[in-house]
């Protein structure tokens, strides 16, 4: 049992080159470090953030919250959006292809972000599960309506305190379309 | 040669435990995580399979989330081994049940997209399993399985959490944390408030609060409390002194940026000396009034019974939430929040209530008059 209080700081470490390399891993004997948001030098504070709109078949747009379009999510909805509409995929919403050789490489690497379900090489924004379930949540939002597709504009929006928000900043970090007819 | 014997010491008789208190840690650990907040998973099944990511780990060997429906029975499975834990039936097992079953769980749900590092509540019982957490006041107990307690469990989960809280502490420091112009919890706060919308309990004047020395000695606070934890829990005392000022920073935390770290209260339940309530309860609750417990207990039936228990209240909570979100629903639609809320604010309630006593005790051993005097020779 000895070797277990020895092993434990040990394991630590090892779990910090693990996070540096490939990540945090899962289990981990860690808590959140909520290291990366400091406001800067002008008290202002930059944070990734998803501006959606809808497009519908009679050539109408709506604006659409992430925290609506994923409300049954019980976590964080930002980090799930931008699981779903940035992360790994490129300027047009695809996800990058790529190939693991063997359970090594699978644990080592992890399956590309969206990429895990059978189909190889598809892009996430293709994928007709995926497609399936956007087309019927925003069948939910909007009914009676044909979403056509979503658009969802990547932007820093700037905060400042104690107002609180003050815009976008205008270039954006990415545009994914996800056509849904 | 010493200093093994030295190591050992502090590993396996360091650490003073008695049966009751360990019941009472098992109790509050199971009651509290079975009223307050039972998962709920389901969700995590019905996101299409494009959003699977996990961590590395063994959870990248699934090709993608499983069903609501398997999610929906891995949750009342974890129920039901919370209730059997509750009781103290099969003890070292369903404590190792716990674990795997809510990592399980819980790391689907993490590989959806967002890491909630609640691990270290969900570690807990595996590690205390072998302390004989079931030992007292429990079916195990009825039925005649004691076994001895040990306290190196106990001194085995003060040192990863320890160890945990470094590596929260680290890329803080690295991050600019104790850089005085740096702000860093106000700019969590105003992330928080901005981004994600939580505007609950104080938040609001927080936000409003503009007085750069108090959120650095915040920052500086922080990184001191996770920091020096490692340390702490080199003794029962700094563990205790520490475990306090993280409870009463989680309530700090939680009523100014709305973030309930009510994983990491269930972890400190642990080290806390509960012979104060178990001699009470010793005393004022005297074995006739629990008999209907112990003949239920040795019943040949009972684990029949306790998993029947477990999963009728699985149910309920797969239909309606834990029994506290599940009342505070009929009133509020933040039941969930609230319900941490309740248990947050409890533990740094008592956290606070510890700090001061044992200031009042530095205080009472420094006035002269206070101190002890010599013995009066015979």
């Amino acid at each position: 049992m000895r070797a277990v209080f020895v092993v434990a700081p040990l394991y630590v470490l090892l779990q910090h080159v693990v996070i540096d390399r490939l990540g945090e891993p899962y289990p981990a004997i860690a808590l959140p470090a909520f290291g990366g948001r400091i406001l800067d030098s002008g008290g202002e504070q930059r944070v990734l953030a998803p501006r959606m709109t809808v497009a519908f078949a009679d050539g109408s747009l709506a604006s659409l919250d992430h925290n609506v379009l994923f409300a049954d999510v019980r976590t964080l909805r930002l980090t799930v959006t931008r699981r779903a509409f940035l992360t790994g995929r490129n300027s047009d919403g695809a996800v990058r292809p790529a190939h693991r050789s063997g359970l090594l490489d699978l644990l080592v690497h992890g399956a590309e972000p969206g990429r895990t379900y059978a189909v190889h090489g598809r892009p996430v924004t293709q994928d007709p599960a995926f497609l399936s379930w956007l087309r019927g949540r925003l069948a939910a939002l909007y009914p009676g309506r044909t979403a056509v597709s979503l658009h969802v504009r990547w932007v820093i929006a700037r905060y400042a305190l104690p107002g609180g928000y003050r815009g976008d900043a205008p270039v954006a970090v990415a545009d994914v379309t996800v056509r849904l007819r | 040669m010493r200093a093994v014997e030295g190591v050992d010491r502090w590993i396996f008789l360091g650490w003073p435990v008695t049966p009751e208190g360990l019941a009472i840690v098992r109790i509050l650990y199971a009651g509290l995580g079975l009223v307050i907040g039972t998962p709920r998973w389901a969700w995590a099944g019905r996101l299409p399979h494009a959003l699977w990511n996990p961590e590395p780990g063994p959870l990248r060997l699934l090709p993608g989330p499983p069903g609501p429906i398997v999610m929906v029975a891995l949750q009342m499975v974890f129920v039901a081994a919370l209730v059997a834990l509750l009781v103290g039936w099969r003890t070292p097992a369903m404590s190792v049940a716990v674990t795997v079953i809510g990592a399980t769980g819980f790391g689907i749900t993490y590989a959806m997209g967002n890491y909630d590092h609640s691990f270290m509540g969900v570690l807990t019982p595996a590690v205390l399993a072998p302390s004989g957490w079931g030992a007292r006041w429990s079916v195990d107990a009825a039925q005649g399985r004691r076994p001895d307690v040990e306290g190196w469990p106990v001194r085995l989960l003060a040192w990863l959490l320890g160890l945990a809280m470094l590596t929260s502490a680290y890329p803080k420091i690295r991050s600019g944390w104790l850089d005085v112009h740096s702000h860093a919890v106000l700019g969590q706060l105003a992330s928080q408030y901005f981004v994600h919308g939580r505007h609950a309990l104080l938040a609001t004047q927080s936000i409003h609060l503009q007085v750069g020395g108090f959120w650095e000695l915040f920052d500086d606070l922080t990184v001191l409390v996770e920091g020096g934890f490692v340390f702490a829990v080199l003794t029962v005392s700094g563990t205790r002194l520490w475990t306090a000022m993280a409870a009463v920073f989680h309530a700090a935390v939680l009523l100014m940026i709305n973030i309930p770290f009510s994983a990491n209260l269930l972890v400190y339940i642990a080290f806390v000396d509960w012979s104060f309530i178990s001699r009470r309860f010793e005393t004022s609750m005297p074995h006739p009034r629990v008999g209907w417990f112990v003949r239920l207990a040795r019943h040949r039936a009972a684990g029949v019974l306790v998993v029947a228990a477990g999963l009728g209240y699985a149910a309920f909570c797969a239909a309606y939430d834990a029994l506290l979100p599940a009342l505070l629903s009929l009133v509020t639609d933040r039941s969930d929040f609230l319900a941490q809320v309740s248990l947050v604010l409890l533990g740094g309630a008592i956290g606070l209530w510890y700090l001061l006593s044992q200031l009042l005790k530095v205080a009472a051993a420094l006035v002269p008059g206070r101190r002890p005097g010599p013995r009066p020779a015979v």
